[in-house]
């Protein structure tokens, strides 16, 4: 070794030792760091591995079915795929858009869902959906383009396979399978089930590797109505036809059987199609059976006539002088539409007078009055099970002006529901039992205790009374106000109704603008049916309901009995049916 | 030109050493890229047959011509990164790899070795106890060159690795504070104008979060969150080989190369980072006690630069690992895949070795 080199040798390995143990204090402090996360940070670094590779999801049960009361399917749940795309993380936008880009030709998504996935993005939201409730088939060519990040995920889509039938008593369904109006609003909890709960794995790309079920899904339970879909359609196009025919604004009618309650039919016009919800008018979407408000008019003469029998200050036997043609009230005068002179007390209602009804009103009072129209329940629900239904307004006594009682006991200053109407209709057509509505035949695969109890059938007015209602509706078919109601060969007792609509313009009820009603049942001894048809604004020159309502009854009727196989009652056709039989029957 | 003497002094152990790091490396690369396509840690395994080739031919030549040739292997590699900086292709948004058939190289790692060389060169010739001016302003511009070029690709790791090696040659040459002083401020003045005109924004970007990732988990925070992640989750013992979670479903950026670390801290523990880095010790250590151990000074200058180089680049990947230091793309020799890597790491430590085994030759 070179002598010269020595000292210099000392030098270096001295400077070579600070370096050294300046090297190993660095260490040293690496070391320490590596002590805080691997030993004392350990348990937080670990949980967040499970936060960014674990995902829980919900399972969606498949939702309950909706039958009619024959089994024939109203709603029903397919299953479809929804698109759905978890980006990369850390790319930029534009990257991560290119998937999205890819899908446009083939899911014909337009610029404003583009536009939604974007912002989703710029979000930063891992499960987007792109494109929901596929058909199975577009789902398979998706999944052939092999694009990252995009997957399906199977989701049930609502099905209404009979279209626009009983659109207002079904409701629909969101996007997200909520109920939307209906039955399917009203029974959400029961049809929707109990969703699942699942926990997914996942890579740094957010794809899927693996799924483990901790909650099984529980399918949700189906619902019968009482509605008949063969009922249901007649009444929807005998509506419709008589909205366009009077070119009426609205309309709506509802066909039950009186002796159980249970509504065979609840049509509104305009209707929409639940497969296509939310519909494209406002309009459309209102059930109007249970939803609209209007004065009752003449059809509410049948509650003042069992308040004065009931009261028995009226008997039936009584006459009442009508030939003036009109009766001095508290305002303006009210005034028949023709002169009748002396009426009998039927005959006041099957003609509908207002003269003898407002005599009539006057003779049972104020509280007797008010009290049979809250025993009819006016001003009350129905409780048919059904979102968001009216309860009518009854003003209180002490809120009547000196004009209350003329206007009430004909069926103004008082607004009710097509369905209360009907309801009222049923209380005579059952003898005075009060059968309260109602539309859910059965719950399926729900336990009892679950289930609505429906109110009992309770006796409101007498036999006796109602009885007597019965001959007076009866005759106002046969030769009063509601002849046009009469089906051939059958039995109708019923009352028609033309209402002037309050003008909220002129703060009075306008001359020009009627509502058209007429509710009634049939056969009149064992009734079968009860109907009732409102129709709002017709524009022709026919707007009595006894000319626009009381054809639609008896059209709906006709067809509707021979559906049910319900022999006619009266006239020829019975007396060759009872010949039949009794040839049938010899040996 | 190498005979039984020579063949004698040549220092096993750290050959040894050399290559039991590597193999942990390959073992690493396995478990961190085995799902991927490319069979890195094949390809790893040939890169270190064709390293220790290129290694004991290197031995059969007296560093002391290979110091003579470093001028003009110098500006060959000046030449080949001003090529590059024109026209290399990119990889990963840097222009640092030219492509031979299949098996591309990056010039910058291989200039680590002119640069030590060339700077041995310069400083054989300094007899003084203490660094003077001229010396220092000469290494000094000797290696800017490169460091600007190679941080234009922009590849600033390499760059800073770079800066490494100067700095162990001007502490080796004795600087003085008042030098140190100057060189500190320089370095602050340096980034700062680098802050404001040479750096790109993610760059920029790296070095924010590294202060708080958790304020963009999901951009330029991921890397280093990320590490952390895996690190800590490792525990004391941790997942077991190929068991990591973070880096098998690719949570974990750059498995195989820049954060390998991250791999071991995930899958073995801290127990598993602690053999190691004792593995690693006993390495770094066994070239810090070459130092004294070559017949003259730039045999000295050669080992020092090459232990600095290495241990700069371990340090500072390990602290970018455990989020102490910005995210600058410093592979941990070795342990990391590269070819390069491997290569340069296997040149300068033959350097080392060619050193030790001709110290006892009169020139």
């Amino acid at each position: 070794m070179n002598i010269a080199t020595a000292p210099y040798h000392k030098k270096v390995r001295k400077r070579t030792k600070i370096f050294t143990v300046v090297l190993v204090l660095w260490t040293f402090g690496i070391f320490l760091r590596l002590l805080q996360l691997q030993v004392f940070s350990h348990a937080r670094m670990s949980a967040q591995v499970l936060v960014q590779n674990q995902a829980k999801i919900d399972i969606f049960p498949q939702r309950g079915a909706i039958h009619d009361r024959k089994g024939s399917i109203l709603a029903q749940s397919v299953p479809s795929l929804t698109v759905y795309y978890t980006p990369a993380a850390g790319e930029p936008l534009d990257l991560r858009m290119k998937p999205i880009l890819k899908l446009q030709p083939v899911l014909e998504l337009s610029s404003k869902d583009i536009e939604r996935v974007k912002i989703a993005l710029q979000n930063g939201s891992s499960h987007i959906p792109v494109k929901r409730k596929l058909e199975l088939e577009t789902a398979e060519i998706i999944k052939g383009l092999g694009l990252n990040g995009i997957y399906t995920r199977e989701e049930a889509k609502r099905l209404y396979p009979q279209g626009p039938l009983a659109s207002h008593v079904l409701g629909s369904v969101s996007v997200d399978n909520k109920g939307q109006g209906g039955v399917e609003h009203k029974f959400d909890s029961i049809l929707s089930g109990k969703k699942g709960k699942q926990i997914v794995f996942l890579d740094a790309r957010r794809r899927e590797y693996h799924f483990e079920t901790i909650e099984e899904p529980q399918r949700g339970g189906g619902l019968v109505l009482t509605i008949d879909a063969t009922i249901q359609y007649i009444a929807q196009k005998e509506l419709e036809r008589a909205v366009q025919e009077h070119s009426a604004d609205w309309g709506t009618v509802i066909v039950s059987n009186p002796a159980s309650g249970e509504i065979l039919a609840m049509a509104s016009w305009p209707t929409f199609d639940p497969n296509s919800y939310p519909p494209e008018s406002k309009e459309a979407e209102p059930n109007r059976a249970i939803h609209h408000l209007f004065d009752p008019g003449s059809t509410f003469k049948i509650v003042t006539a069992s308040a004065a029998l009931e009261s028995r200050w009226v008997p039936m036997t009584e006459t009442i002088d009508c030939s003036k043609g009109s009766i001095e009230t508290a305002g303006t005068p009210i005034r028949d539409h023709k002169n009748f002179g002396v009426l009998t007390f039927p005959d006041v209602i099957s003609h509908s007078s207002n003269v003898g009804v407002i005599q009539i009103g006057r003779r049972v009072g104020p509280k007797a009055l008010y009290q049979t129209i809250k025993t009819f329940q006016f001003g009350t629900k129905t409780g048919i099970e059904l979102p968001a239904e009216a309860a009518g307004k009854v003003w209180p006594l002490e809120n009547w002006t000196k004009r209350s009682l003329d206007s009430v006991s004909i069926g103004y200053e008082i607004s009710v529901t097509a369905l209360q109407m009907l309801q009222a209709m049923n209380v005579i057509a059952n003898r005075g039992i009060l059968v309260p509505p109602r539309i859910v035949k059965d719950i399926q695969d729900v336990p009892m205790t679950q289930k609505r109890s429906v109110s009992e059938p309770r006796q409101i007015i007498s036999e006796e009374t109602a009885r007597n209602l019965v001959s007076i509706l009866e005759k106002a078919v046969l030769e009063g106000t509601g002849q046009e109601a009469l089906a051939k060969g059958y039995t109708v007792a019923g009352k028609t109704g033309t209402t002037q609509k309050f003008d909220p313009a002129l703060k009075s009820y306008s001359s020009s603008k009627h509502i058209a009603l007429f509710v009634g049942f049939v056969p009149v001894e064992n009734p079968q049916l009860s109907m009732i048809v409102v129709l709002d604004e017709p524009k022709t020159d026919e707007y009595y309901g006894g000319q626009v309502a009381a054809p639609v009854f008896r059209e709906i009727a006709k067809r509707v009995l021979r559906y049910l196989n319900i022999y006619p009652d009266t006239g020829s056709n019975r007396t060759i049916i009872a010949a039949n039989m009794g040839r049938k029957n010899r040996p | 030109m190498i005979d039984r003497v020579h063949l004698r002094e040549i220092d096993w152990v750290l050959i040894g050493l050399l290559l039991v790091n590597s193999v942990i490396g390959i073992l690493l690369i396995y478990s961190a890229s085995r799902y991927q396509p490319g069979n890195f840690y094949v390809r790893q395994v040939i890169w270190l047959l064709v390293s220790l080739a290129v290694l004991f031919l290197a031995l059969s030549i007296d560093y002391k011509i290979l110091i003579g040739f470093s001028p003009y292997v110098y500006v060959l590699f000046i030449l080949v990164l001003g090529g590059l900086l024109f026209f290399g292709k990119g990889i990963g948004g840097a222009r640092s790899w030219i492509r031979v058939t299949i098996f591309g190289g990056q010039p910058s790692e291989l200039a680590k070795v002119a640069l030590i060389l060339v700077l041995a060169r310069i400083f054989s010739e300094f007899r003084r106890t203490h660094l003077s001016l001229d010396f220092a302003a000469l290494s000094a511009v000797v290696v800017f060159v490169p460091v600007a070029m190679v941080g234009l690709q922009p590849d600033l790791g390499t760059a800073i690795s770079f800066l490494s090696i100067l700095f162990g040659c001007l502490v080796l040459a004795g600087m003085n504070k008042k030098v140190l002083a100057i060189l500190l401020v320089g370095t602050i003045l340096v980034s700062f104008t680098g802050w404001n005109f040479f750096l790109k924004d993610y760059q920029k970007k790296r070095l924010t979060t590294l202060v708080n990732p958790s304020q963009d988990p999901r951009g330029s925070g991921y890397h280093i969150l990320q590490s952390k992640i895996a690190i800590g989750s490792g525990g004391v013992a941790g997942k077991g080989f190929k068991k990591g979670t973070q880096s098998q479903l690719r949570f974990l950026p750059a498995r195989h190369t820049d954060f390998i670390f991250s791999v071991l801290g995930e899958e073995f523990g801290f127990l598993g980072v602690f053999i190691v880095f004792l593995s690693y010790f006993f390495f770094l250590a066994r070239l810090f006690r070459s130092v004294d151990k070559s017949r003259d000074r730039s045999g000295i200058y050669i080992v020092f630069m090459t232990t600095c180089l290495l241990t700069f680049q371990f340090l500072v990947n390990v602290m970018m690992i455990v989020g102490l230091f910005p995210i600058t793309g410093i592979p941990i020799p070795l342990l990391s895949y590269g070819g390069s890597s491997l290569l340069t790491t296997y040149l300068a430590v033959g350097l080392v070795v060619n050193v030790k085994m001709r110290r006892f030759v009169n020139v």
